[in-house]
């Protein structure tokens, strides 16, 4: 007959107790002294300064725009920032610029500042943007990410990175030129869809510029049917497709693109979005009063056309911008 | 220690209670699996993160470890008829829970496979050696955290479940900080993160061991973490079992 001590039976095994208490104890000072021993997952990486991208032109820019306030941001940090190959990665092929947004700590961000989170729709944070070494929107990615993921989209972003050439004969007006580069990229399988979009508007734009017009239809339409919505603000959009670009051009293409969309849209929007075509006819005081019209009539904050005439007015000259910042954000 | 009667009584009332609702849940999965395959590399690794997703295997795990499911006080009469230490069942249970819930990542792991296969993916997308080792390392996390909601009292234990797969769902829903700007003014999302993080930390850490081997500085803490909570769990589900009366159930 099988018999057994019912206290032993149930009784907690002493092991165990100690077990648990000599590990509670090393978990508690680990927890304590660990952290002062490592130097912070931030400190691997080689940030520069937004200026500094600027003068290196050989390599994409890495944008991560963060804020003290984000658990979020602290996570990602901890996770892909102390990655000893993440890290190798993103200090060699890429110029990393850390942009810390203050808004909520100061009541607002510096001009940089805000003007960054502007052009590249940075407004959840942790935010990396990879943006060609030009300045132009590349691919961006929102959220807490493992290693793992934001290493397998940094890599495939980097080897889609490529129409920086066309890029270059574009700026120039060399629109022969441009035209056969961006042909050539377009007619690539597995494009990024954002610079996919931006290269059918460059290429629409050239053909206009030589007169083609049956050819630039058909480009226009492609690039329309790539919608992205980090290119919906006609703003943004603007910058990328027409950075560093000669003033007239970016003049005509607003005035041909933008009036045909202005009936689907509200009031606001289509005050900040005729603001910028005023903008670009220099005719500040116009665009100062549309400007007004859109901040006055705008539900919120977080609307894109509050952004961007936001973001317009510090590109005003100071007689019309003064009078505006202050009324509106100071 | 580990008891193998207790393991092939869990094994074999699974297998008995397996039904309808298993197989509809099964094609869901073979579902899934193939919707994901459909749309490349990023819809695989969703499903993948997904299934190794720690609220994902509590849960997996819960039916496991749940004795309510497994035919109520019968259970233990019949198991505690039998000359078997408390803590022998505690931990034999725990090891069923991990042995389960690693046999459901498996199963979503090979689906995956499958599916790509049919849908002629190249290379094949499979987590590597050390993902698997964490999935199983969470996995044994998942069945003691499991093991320790079943031991609570009943209405103590629903909240323990909710409150913990809760701020995981919570904190997996939305993996950005929003601007607190606009509607999102006088929304406290600061502590609201703060808290769910803290909730997970404390209460059930998991382990990415290819991350902490791959870090620039090597942390004991996870690992630190982690060995207290599977003892602490082990211990107080011990210690509430101890404190328990069985009978028969026709005596």
């Amino acid at each position: 007959m099988l018999t057994t001590d019912r206290s032993e039976s149930i009784c907690v095994p002493l092991w165990l107790i100690v077990a648990t208490i000599v590990a509670l104890v090393i978990r508690v000072g680990f927890n304590v002294w660990e952290p002062e021993q490592k130097p912070l997952p931030n400190e691997t990486i080689a940030w520069q300064s937004n200026v500094d991208a600027a003068a290196e032109p050989q390599k994409p820019i890495l944008y991560y725009f963060s804020a003290n306030w984000s658990q979020r941001c602290k996570e990602f940090e901890k996770a892909c920032f102390g990655n000893g190959p993440l890290v190798a990665l993103i200090n060699e092929r890429v110029i990393p610029v850390h942009i810390v947004d203050n808004s909520v700590e100061n009541g607002s961000n510096s001009p940089e500042v805000q003007n960054l989170e502007n052009k590249y729709g940075a407004h959840a944070f942790p935010c990396v943007v990879l943006a060609l070494p030009d300045g132009t929107l590349s691919a961006s990615a929102t959220g807490s990410k493992n290693y793992r993921d934001l290493r397998r989209w940094l890599l495939d972003e980097l080897t889609q990175s490529k129409f920086v050439a066309g890029s270059e004969d574009f700026a120039r007006g060399d629109f022969d030129k441009a035209i056969k580069e961006l042909r050539d990229f377009l007619d690539e399988k597995d494009k990024n869809p954002i610079q996919a979009r931006v290269a059918w508007l460059r290429y629409y734009v050239s053909l206009r510029c030589l007169h083609k017009d049956s050819e630039a239809k058909e480009a226009l339409d492609k690039a329309l049917s790539h919608e992205h919505d980090r290119l919906q603000c006609p703003y943004h959009l603007a910058e990328t497709v027409f950075h560093g670009w000669p003033y007239p051009l970016l003049k005509y293409f607003n005035g041909k693109l933008s009036y045909d969309q202005l009936d689907k849209r509200q009031e606001y929007d289509n005050a900040s979005y005729t603001a910028l075509i005023d903008w670009s006819r220099q005719d500040y005081k116009a665009c100062a009063a549309r400007l007004e019209q859109a901040l006055d009539t705008c539900p919120s904050k977080s609307y894109w056309c509050y952004r961007a005439a936001r973001s317009l007015i510090t590109k005003l000259p100071p007689e019309y911008r003064d009078p505006l910042q202050k009324k509106y954000f100071f | 220690m580990i008891n193998p009667i207790v393991i092939f009584y869990t094994v074999l009332l699974q297998i008995r209670k397996f039904g309808k609702m298993d197989i509809f849940w099964h094609i869901i999965m073979l579902i899934s699996a193939a919707g994901s395959a459909s749309l490349g590399p990023d819809g695989i690794y969703g499903i993948l993160g997904l299934a190794t997703n720690p609220a994902v295997l509590l849960i997996v795990a819960m039916r496991f470890t749940t004795d309510s499911y497994q035919a109520g006080n019968e259970y233990y009469a019949l198991l505690f008829s039998r000359p078997i230490r408390r803590f022998d069942y505690v931990l034999t249970k725990a090891f069923a829970g991990w042995l389960g819930t690693q046999f459901f990542v498996a199963k979503v792991v090979l689906m995956l496979m499958v599916m790509q296969l049919l849908f002629g993916i190249s290379p094949l997308i499979l987590p590597g050696g050390l993902q698997l080792l964490s999935v199983s390392a969470n996995a044994l996390s998942a069945s003691c955290l499991s093991l320790l909601i079943c031991k609570l009292p009943e209405k103590l234990s629903s909240w323990a479940l909710l409150l913990i797969t809760g701020s995981y769902l919570a904190g997996s829903a939305s993996s950005a900080s929003l601007k607190p700007e606009g509607i999102l003014a006088n929304v406290p999302m600061q502590q609201g993160e703060s808290l769910f993080a803290a909730i997970g930390t404390v209460f059930y850490p998991y382990l990415d061991l290819d991350a902490l081997f791959s870090a620039t500085t090597f942390s004991f803490i996870p690992f630190l973490n982690y060995t207290s909570n599977i003892f602490i769990y082990l211990l107080i589900a011990a210690w509430l079992l101890s404190r328990q009366e069985f009978s028969y159930a026709n005596d």
